[in-house]
């Protein structure tokens, strides 16, 4: 297990494509989560990682040693891909092949091969070809193959992207419980926002070429860094209303917030930002409770099972509520409050301010 | 606009049953979603709708005219694939006016109908460009255009927010709903993602290996699924499934979950097997000191694990050796091996028979 450290990276594809500008980052050893739309270089960084692609440009450690000359064998890392890559044996060859390759004395081999497959529910199909198990069993295999060998880093690069949604859940729920046990570098490639929150312990968030915030999912989670972390992570994205500030007071549509108190933090940045509250953090009720609540009329109902989505419109503004309330219709009138402390403000640019 | 009835259809390919003996019936203007796991036979119902496959036996109906020999083209139904393609060569504008020149519509009228419902997709900045300069949420809503243009009857969609990311996903679901109820025609969407159902449709038929498993408006199945199976489908994370079995006491009735006894003795009517499968949804199951204590079954649990997802969080418990999965609205983080005390309400227990999974009862 390594800490990667990414200096000063870019990479220019062919043809003036620049898939990667300037990331710098150390990944902890941990369970990493490397989570960004679809094209914004994640792949790239990740070859990078594993020395299957140089940059054009920066260095990468492992530790304090500059590996960026290194061969991909000579970085010793393992990688599961989005399509399971197993081999024509049978299922424990297919996890044993990394140990017999280095020579491991075939009893140890057969004790970590054993363990690793208890893990993942192999064991009562290990003399099974593994070209007849279904797509989640073969990335299972893939997955212990690369476990079994302690590796530097471990990279999955969309390893579940191709499994039945079922599955899905259940591998994922795997892997955050014995990652614990291994205490390994992973670095785990996604665009999927719930398998990054829910399985790592630090977050990479990845858009354009750069990382925009590398922090606990928590952190992510209550203090996107700008914007668009603002409006990738959370389902739905946080709210972002555009405001005004005009003598202490946020004016937002017809609404208005005293923010006196940090009136000085706000004021050196001009005049127009931008309001950010999520979903969950507005109260909502059928009738006002109290005098401060702002009365909204309720558009449209997104049915999530459990949850539901209201789609709120007046007083000049619109919002997205999440509530467990279950008897609001299209056409009713609500009650919101706003939790201030919950209230994020942006700079019109896209930075986090307060 | 345009009622569909589908006559007990069935159909194999190569000895495998696809669809077996499927009978519904689809409101005029609805919009009802096709819910099943991966081979359940969506598509090829979606395809035996469309004309493009025909039924080995059984009818399809569209406002009680038989339709079963009718050629696709004389079927007016639009249909979007799962890997919806569009005219590399040509620019969105040309995409999307593709049927309509088929059909050879005017020139005037084309550019009206195109227009019309690039407003209503939000392409209209789009249509000079070529599909590969197009985001993949902008070139679904490409393929959507092109099915909505012709004006169908009944507009069929196989899986359309598959192969996107989750975020474009997040805000077509809200969308299409909104885009369906402007245009006014029959609707029928295959998915595998219950959350879809949920949000999109009124009307869900869940589907299973090519059996038709139960009909109804979404919220309807989700509170009475007919089958285990149904709740499993449903349900995100799926259900949790425990073993009970009947015992006889006093004259009494008890259902046995493990140690924990039901009395169920209002029930003997329904109760005729000995041995039973009950289903909580994940969503049921809540901290026992939030319940109250009253008509509640306890838990006393270990936590395997907690997966916190934004502001909800999924909690495996494991109790006598048995993986639970709860759905917790809020955040809470517990450590593995934490004890916790799980509780649900005993309505919201379901009592599936354990020999085909047929709901028997749920608790009252």
């Amino acid at each position: 297990m390594v800490r990667v450290t990414l200096e000063k990276i870019r990479h220019v594809y062919p043809g003036n494509v620049e898939a990667v500008k300037d990331v710098n980052i150390t990944f902890d050893i941990t369970l990493n989560s490397l989570l960004g739309p679809s094209g914004c270089g994640k792949t790239t960084l990740m070859k990078i990682i594993a020395g299957l692609l140089n940059p054009t440009e920066g260095r990468v450690y492992f530790d304090n040693e500059d590996v960026t000359s290194l061969s991909p064998q000579a970085r010793n890392i393992a990688m599961v891909f989005q399509f399971p890559i197993v081999y024509d044996m049978s299922v424990y060859d297919n996890i044993a092949f990394p140990l017999m390759v280095r020579k491991v004395p075939t009893q140890e081999i057969r004790k970590k091969v054993l363990e690793v497959a208890g893990l993942f529910g192999l064991k009562n199909v290990l003399t099974m070809n593994a070209y007849k198990l279904d797509l989640s069993a073969k990335q299972r295999v893939a997955i212990c193959r690369a476990l079994v060998r302690n590796p530097n880093v471990f990279i999955l690069d969309e390893p579940f992207t191709n499994i039945d949604p079922e599955s899905r859940l259940a591998l994922r729920a795997k892997l955050k419980e014995i990652q614990r046990g291994f205490n390994q570098t992973m670095i785990f490639v996604t665009h999927d926002q719930s398998e990054a929150l829910t399985l790592s312990n630090m977050i990479a968030i990845m858009k354009d070429g750069r990382i925009l915030q590398y922090a606990t999912p928590e952190e992510i989670y209550e203090n996107p860094e700008n914007t668009f972390v603002a409006y990738f992570i959370g389902m739905p994205a946080m709210n972002l209303l555009s405001c005004s500030l005009e003598k202490g007071m946020l004016k937002l549509g017809e609404l208005s917030f005293d923010v006196s108190n940090i009136r000085n933090i706000l004021e050196p940045h001009g005049s127009e930002f931008i309001f950010g509250i999520r979903a969950e953090h507005i109260e909502l009720s059928k009738v006002p409770l109290s005098s401060d609540e702002i009365p909204m009329k309720c558009v449209l109902v997104e049915n999530l099972g459990p949850i539901k989505v209201l789609y709120l419109e007046g007083n000049g503004i619109s919002l997205k509520v999440k509530t467990k309330v279950d008897d609001i219709v299209e056409g009713n009138t609500v009650y919101i409050k706003i939790l201030k402390n919950k209230i994020r403000i942006f700079k019109k640019t896209g930075e986090r301010l307060v | 606009m345009v009622t569909v009835y589908v006559d007990k259809v069935s159909k194999s390919f190569n000895n495998h049953k696809v669809l077996d003996n499927i009978s519904f019936e689809v409101k005029d203007k609805s919009l009802t979603c096709i819910l099943g796991p991966v081979g359940s036979g969506k598509t090829t119902l979606l395809r035996i709708l469309a004309g493009v496959e025909s039924p080995d036996t059984g009818s399809i109906f569209f406002d009680g005219r038989d339709v079963t020999k009718t050629h696709a083209r004389e079927r007016n139904v639009a249909m979007v694939f799962q890997s919806f393609a569009l005219y590399p060569h040509m620019k969105v504008y040309d995409n999307v006016a593709s049927p309509l020149k088929i059909m050879k519509m005017n020139t005037d009228e084309i550019k009206k109908r195109v227009n019309d419902v690039a407003e209503v997709l939000k392409i209209n900045h789009l249509l000079n460009r070529f599909p590969n300069e197009l985001s993949g949420g902008e070139r679904q809503r490409v393929a959507i255009a092109r099915a909505l243009v012709k004006n169908a009857d009944l507009c069929l969609l196989d899986e359309p927010l598959t192969n996107l990311d989750y975020k474009i996903r997040e805000g077509m679901r809200s969308e299409l709903r909104k885009i369906f109820r402007e245009r006014g025609c029959t609707i029928i969407l295959a998915t595998s993602d219950p959350l879809d159902a949920f949000a999109i449709a009124q009307y869900v038929i869940v589907m299973y290996k090519g059996k038709l498993l139960q009909m109804g408006t979404v919220q309807e199945v989700y509170t009475n699924p007919s089958n285990a199976l149904v709740g499993n489908i449903l349900s995100r994370p799926p259900m949790n499934f425990l073993d009970a079995s009947l015992r006889k006491s006093d004259g009494n009735l008890f259902l046995e979950i493990h140690d924990v006894s039901v009395d169920v003795s209002h029930f003997r009517e329904a109760l005729k097997e000995e041995e039973y499968t009950v289903g909580i949804y994940p969503d049921s199951l809540f901290f026992a000191t939030e319940l109250p204590t009253k008509n509640v079954v306890k838990l006393r649990s270990n936590v395997i694990l907690t997966e916190v997802e934004g502001s909800e969080s999924i909690i495996h418990i494991e109790w006598k050796d048995k993986r639970l999965v709860m759905y917790y609205p809020h955040i809470k983080r517990l450590n593995p091996g934490d004890s916790v005390e799980v509780a649900f309400r005993l309505s919201d227990m379901y009592i599936f028979s354990k020999k085909n999974g047929e709901l028997v009862l749920r608790y009252k």
